[in-house]
C-alpha cells in the first residue's frame, strides 16, 4: 500500500516535470520567434503544443490509474495507461505525417529559410531540454514504477529530440553549403525515424489491451512458486493464465489437491500459493481456483 | 455442452466472416462504379470519391481481419483469448471516420474561401445517390449480424457505412440546393454539417470500445442475471458469494467471483458446487467465462460486494 502510494507521488511528479517543460519551450518559442519574426520558429512552438497536450494526457493517465478498483471497474483502472500509450503513439505518428507533408511541399515550393543561426540555437536548446526530461525524468521513473503512460511521454520527448536535432543539423548544412533541399530532406528523414518509434509504440500498447501474457521471466517465477507446493500441499496446477493492466499483473489458475481435503484447509492451501505468487510478482492479483485430485493435469498448461 | 459451445462459436464467426466479406465485396464495387463515373464524366469530384470508398474497403479489411483473429482459440501468448482484437477495430475504425470527417471539413472550408466551380451536379447526384443505397443496404445487414454475435468489429463497420450513408446524402442534397439556388455555398455548408454529425458516430464507436478495453464492469443486466443464479444457490448449497468481478473481450464475458460453502465439505463436494454454479451461469449468460474461488465460510460475506 505504502509502496503504491509512493509510486503514485513519483509518477505524478515525473508527468508535472514534463508539463511544466513543454509549456517553457513554448514561452520560450513564441517570445524568439515574435521578436525575430521567424515563422518557423513560431511554428515550433504549435509542436511543443502538441507536446504539451501529449504530457497531460500522460498525467492525467496515471492519476486515473492509480484509482481502486470500484462498481463499474471491478479490476482497477490501470489499463488507462495503455490506452494513454496508444493515443501518445498515435500524436506521434501525426507530428511525423505532419512533417512529412510540410518537407514535400518544401521540397516542391522550394525553401524559404530565415534566421538560421537563431533557428538552430532554438533547436539545440529545445533538444537539450527535451533530452534531459526524456532520459534523466521520464524513462528512470517509468522503469521504476512500471509506467506505460510515462515510457510513451518519454519516447514521445525521444522523437522530439531527433526532429530538433535533425532540424537544426539540417539547417546548418543549408547555411554551409548553400544548399536548401537539405533542410526538407533531414526532416523527411527524421520523420521516417518517428514514424518506426510510433508504431513500436502503438504495437506494445496494443499487446497490454489485447491481454497478452505475462513475459516468459515472470511466469518462470509464478510456476516456480507454485511448483515449490507440489507434492507436500498439492497434486499438482493448470490453466495457469496471466496478463497486464498497467503496472498491475492479473494471474489465475487451477491447482489440485486430494478430493478428501476439507475446503477450510485447502482455502489455507489457496491462500498460501497465492500470497506466494504475490510476494515473487510484485502489484499482482491472483485467483486460485482449487479442483479436487482426479482433474489432475500436472503440466501446467 | 462443451461441443454445442464450440459449434455455436464456429457458426458466430461464419456468419461474421461472411458479413464481413460483403462489406469488401460492396465497397470494390462502389470504387469500380465511382472510377468508371469519374473517368466518363472527367468529374475530379467523382474520382475523388473512389479515393473516399478506398478507405472504407481498409476498414472493410481491417474488420474481416479481427473477426477472423478473434474466433483464434486461447494460446499460451494469449491465455484469456483473442477476442479484444475486436474491440482494438473499433478503434481503429472510429479513427478512420473521424479522420474522413475532418478531411471533409478541411475541404468543405477551402471550398468556403476559394468559391468552388461545380461541374456534372446530374451524375456527382447520380452516383452520391447510388453510393448511398449500397452504404444503407450493407449497414442494414450488418447491424443485426453484429447484434446477435456480439461483435464489435462488424457493429464499427456497420457504423461506418451509415456514416458514408450520411456523407452521400449530404452532399447530394447540397449539389442539388446548389443547383437548385446557384449559390455553391449550400455544397460545403452541409459538408461540414455532415461532418459534425460523422464526428458524433465515430466519438460514440470510440468510447464503447474503450470502455472495454479498460475492462468496464458488464452491463447491469447481465450482472442481474448472474446474481440471480447464483443466490438461487444460497442456503442450499452455498452460504454466499463476494467479490464479484466482471468485463468484455469481444463477443466473449469473462467473470469470476469468490462463493463461500461451510468449511467442513470436502474438495469434491465444493467443487461440483463450483462447476455446478458454473454451469448454471453459463446457461443463463451465453460466451461466459468463469472461474469460482471457494472459501470457508469464516469469510463469508453474502451481499456480493
Amino acid at each position: 500500500m505504502e509502496h503504491d502510494r509512493l509510486n503514485h507521488g513519483l509518477k505524478s511528479r515525473a508527468a508535472a516535470v514534463s508539463i511544466v517543460s513543454n509549456s517553457a519551450l513554448i514561452v520560450f518559442k513564441l517570445i524568439v520567434g515574435l521578436i525575430s519574426g521567424s515563422i518557423a520558429i513560431i511554428s515550433e512552438a504549435l509542436h511543443s503544443g502538441s507536446d504539451l497536450v501529449a504530457a497531460l494526457v500522460a498525467f492525467y493517465s496515471v492519476r486515473k490509474a492509480a484509482k481502486p478498483a470500484d462498481d463499474s471497474h471491478r479490476y482497477g483502472h490501470e489499463k488507462v495507461e495503455n490506452i494513454s500509450g496508444v493515443i501518445e503513439a498515435l500524436l506521434i505518428l501525426a507530428a511525423a505525417a505532419v512533417i512529412i507533408a510540410e518537407g514535400v511541399q518544401k521540397l516542391i515550393d522550394g525553401v524559404i529559410i530565415d534566421h538560421v543561426w537563431l533557428g538552430v540555437a532554438v533547436m539545440g536548446a529545445s533538444a537539450v531540454i527535451n533530452l534531459f526530461v526524456s532520459m534523466r525524468v521520464l524513462y528512470p521513473a517509468a522503469r521504476s514504477t512500471d509506467s506505460a503512460a510515462l515510457e510513451a511521454d518519454a519516447a514521445h520527448l525521444r522523437t522530439d529530440v531527433y526532429t530538433s536535432v535533425g532540424v537544426a543539423v539540417g539547417l546548418t548544412i543549408v547555411k554551409l553549403t548553400g544548399v536548401e533541399e537539405f533542410d526538407p530532406i533531414a526532416a523527411i528523414l527524421i520523420a521516417l525515424l518517428i514514424v518506426y518509434t510510433g508504431v513500436t509504440l502503438v504495437i506494445q500498447s496494443s499487446r497490454v489491451l489485447l491481454d497478452q501474457t505475462l513475459p516468459d521471466d515472470e511466469l518462470a517465477l509464478i510456476r516456480d512458486c507454485v511448483s515449490d507446493h507440489r507434492g507436500d500441499l498439492i497434486y499438482g496446477y493448470h490453466k495457469l493464465r496471466a496478463r497486464q493492466a498497467g503496472s498491475r499483473r492479473h494471474i489465475d489458475l487451477h491447482v489440485t489437491v486430494d478430493a478428501a481435503m476439507s475446503v477450510a484447509e485447502s482455502h489455507k492451501v489457496a491462500e498460501h500459493i497465492m500470497a506466494d505468487i504475490r510476494a515473487c510478482i510484485p502489484n499482482s492479483d491472483v485467483l486460485v481456483h482449487i479442483e479436487p485430485r482426479s482433474h489432475e493435469r500436472v503440466d501446467g498448461s | 455442452m462443451a461441443g454445442n459451445t464450440a459449434e455455436a462459436t464456429a457458426r458466430a464467426t461464419w456468419a461474421k466472416s461472411v458479413a464481413a466479406w460483403f462489406s469488401i465485396a460492396a465497397n470494390v464495387l462502389l470504387i469500380i462504379f465511382k472510377l468508371i463515373a469519374g473517368f466518363l464524366s472527367g468529374s475530379i469530384g467523382i474520382i475523388s470519391e473512389a479515393l473516399h470508398s478506398s478507405t472504407d474497403l481498409i476498414a472493410a479489411i481491417i474488420a474481416l481481419v479481427s473477426v477472423r483473429r478473434a474466433a483464434r482459440p486461447a494460446d499460451p501468448s494469449h491465455q484469456f483469448g483473442h477476442e479484444k482484437v475486436e474491440n482494438i477495430s473499433g478503434v481503429i475504425e472510429g479513427l478512420l471516420i473521424w479522420m474522413a470527417a475532418v478531411v471533409i471539413v478541411v475541404e468543405a472550408v477551402r471550398h468556403l474561401v476559394s468559391g468552388e466551380h461545380l461541374d456534372h451536379i446530374g451524375v456527382a447526384i447520380a452516383v452520391m445517390l447510388v453510393s448511398a443505397a449500397v452504404n444503407a443496404g450493407l449497414s442494414v445487414y450488418l447491424y443485426p449480424v453484429a447484434r446477435r454475435t456480439e461483435s464489435a468489429a462488424l457493429k464499427a463497420d456497420a457504423a461506418h457505412h451509415l456514416t458514408d450513408v450520411y456523407t452521400s446524402l449530404g452532399v447530394a442534397l447540397g449539389l442539388a440546393l446548389a443547383q437548385a439556388t446557384h449559390k455553391t455555398y449550400f455544397d460545403p455548408i452541409l459538408a461540414i454539417g455532415v461532418a459534425l454529425l460523422i464526428m458524433w458516430t465515430a466519438w460514440q464507436l470510440v468510447s464503447e470500445s474503450t470502455r472495454v478495453l479498460l475492462d468496464e464492469t458488464l452491463p447491469e443486466s447481465d450482472l442481474v442475471i448472474v446474481r440471480k443464479t447464483v443466490a438461487e444457490h444460497r442456503g442450499e448449497l452455498i452460504v454466499g458469494y463476494h467479490k464479484l468481478r466482471s468485463r468484455r473481450a469481444g463477443s466473449r464475458r469473462h467473470i469470476d467471483l469468490h462463493i463461500t460453502v461451510d468449511g467442513a465439505l470436502t474438495v469434491g463436494e465444493a467443487h461440483a458446487i463450483a462447476e455446478h454454479i458454473t454451469a448454471d451461469i453459463g446457461e443463463n449468460l451465453p460466451n461466459a467465462e468463469i472461474l469460482v474461488h471457494i472459501e470457508p465460510a469464516a469469510h463469508e460475506r453474502d451481499d456480493g460486494s
